[in-house]
């Protein structure tokens, strides 16, 4: 993710993931401090966009570390440090989600749930934005998993089919299934997902 | 979803506003590491001393049953367990049963004496 978060080069990333994996495994446990200190944030904000909600994020991110931490050495190279270590943490979103919020959430209880009910909120360009990010987190697990990682990395659909264990085809049905979903509930909710002239693209 | 939509999406999705984890987020997962790594690893279910132990146990109950079911019904004359109304096979189940309870028994009796010279050796 060094694109998205300004790290190191991603192959300076990788080497130093490496060398500090190597060294956990090798019963240096302060040596996952480097590791958390360099995924801290991405697992966070990863975190935020599936939940929400910034303490949740914190709890899920806390948890999804200590798994990568039991988990260290069931990492195989041929994949990148950081594919295995937020496929890791998908595994344990889902889950945290699961528990957290029985799966009859529907987009109809949008409003309550991010409390934007003032109309003058709701026609700022900030409180839509968030609203539409709502609508994608609480989309059915598969169509939110795939359209959550694929903007988080970037819109790279090979990381993303790599990171949810998926082909890059089921990837892109899923993404183009999942944006008909989202279109169409928030049509229905009164949020249609429209350009407004200052944000048009140029 | 028309090519404006789709770039608006991309638009919101994009710039999502990124939130810097709280100060002391990482001193709160290294703890929680730490403790981790300090704790012994839970033992392991016995799978292959449970394996060992049924596996003969099954066979000895299955050719108790066999072996019975083949016994004319005389030769049980006179036997506890040869109550009427039971037939041969249930006889030979029953039979396995109390061979599998006494070998268990002896297993557990011979694990006991076992375990503490194991451990003083180590």
């Amino acid at each position: 993710m060094s694109r998205g978060f300004g790290l190191g080069s991603p192959n300076q990333e990788r080497d130093e993931d490496e060398a500090a994996v190597g060294r956990v495994l090798a019963g240096e446990v302060d040596a996952f401090e480097e590791i958390v200190e360099r995924w801290q944030g991405p697992l966070c904000n990863l975190a935020y966009r599936f939940s929400r909600n910034r303490g949740l994020a914190e709890e899920m991110a806390q948890e999804a570390f200590l798994k990568i931490y039991r988990n260290l050495g069931r990492w195989r190279r041929e994949a990148k440090f950081s594919t295995w270590m937020f496929s890791v943490a998908l595994n344990h979103f889902r889950s945290a989600l699961r528990r957290q919020m029985p799966s009859g959430v529907e987009l109809t209880e949008l409003d309550a749930a991010t409390r934007v009910g003032d109309l003058e909120a709701e026609l700022d360009a900030a409180a839509n934005d968030d609203i539409v990010r709502r609508a994608v987190s609480l989309l059915p697990p598969k169509y939110r998993d795939t359209i959550i990682v694929f903007y988080f990395q970037q819109q790279d659909v090979a990381e993303t089919a790599a990171t949810l264990g998926l082909a890059p085809g089921t990837v892109k049905a899923r993404l183009h299934r999942g944006r008909k979903l989202l279109e169409k509930k928030l049509t229905a909710l009164g949020h249609p997902l429209a350009v407004s002239p200052q944000k048009e693209p140029k | 979803m028309h090519q404006a939509q789709l770039d608006e999406l991309e638009r919101i999705l994009t710039n999502e506003p990124r939130h810097e984890p709280m100060i002391g987020f990482s001193t709160r997962v290294l703890r929680r590491v730490r403790e981790e790594a300090a704790t012994p690893a839970p033992i392991r279910f016995p799978w292959a001393r449970l394996l060992l132990g049924l596996v003969p146990n099954l066979l000895l109950l299955l050719a108790a049953v066999v072996w019975v079911a083949r016994q004319p019904a005389s030769a049980w004359a006179g036997y506890p367990f040869a109550a009427e109304g039971f037939s041969l096979p249930v006889q030979g189940a029953l039979a396995g049963c109390v061979a599998i309870v006494l070998s268990l028994a002896v297993a557990g009796v011979a694990s006991r004496w076992v375990a503490p010279r194991r451990s003083a050796v180590l």
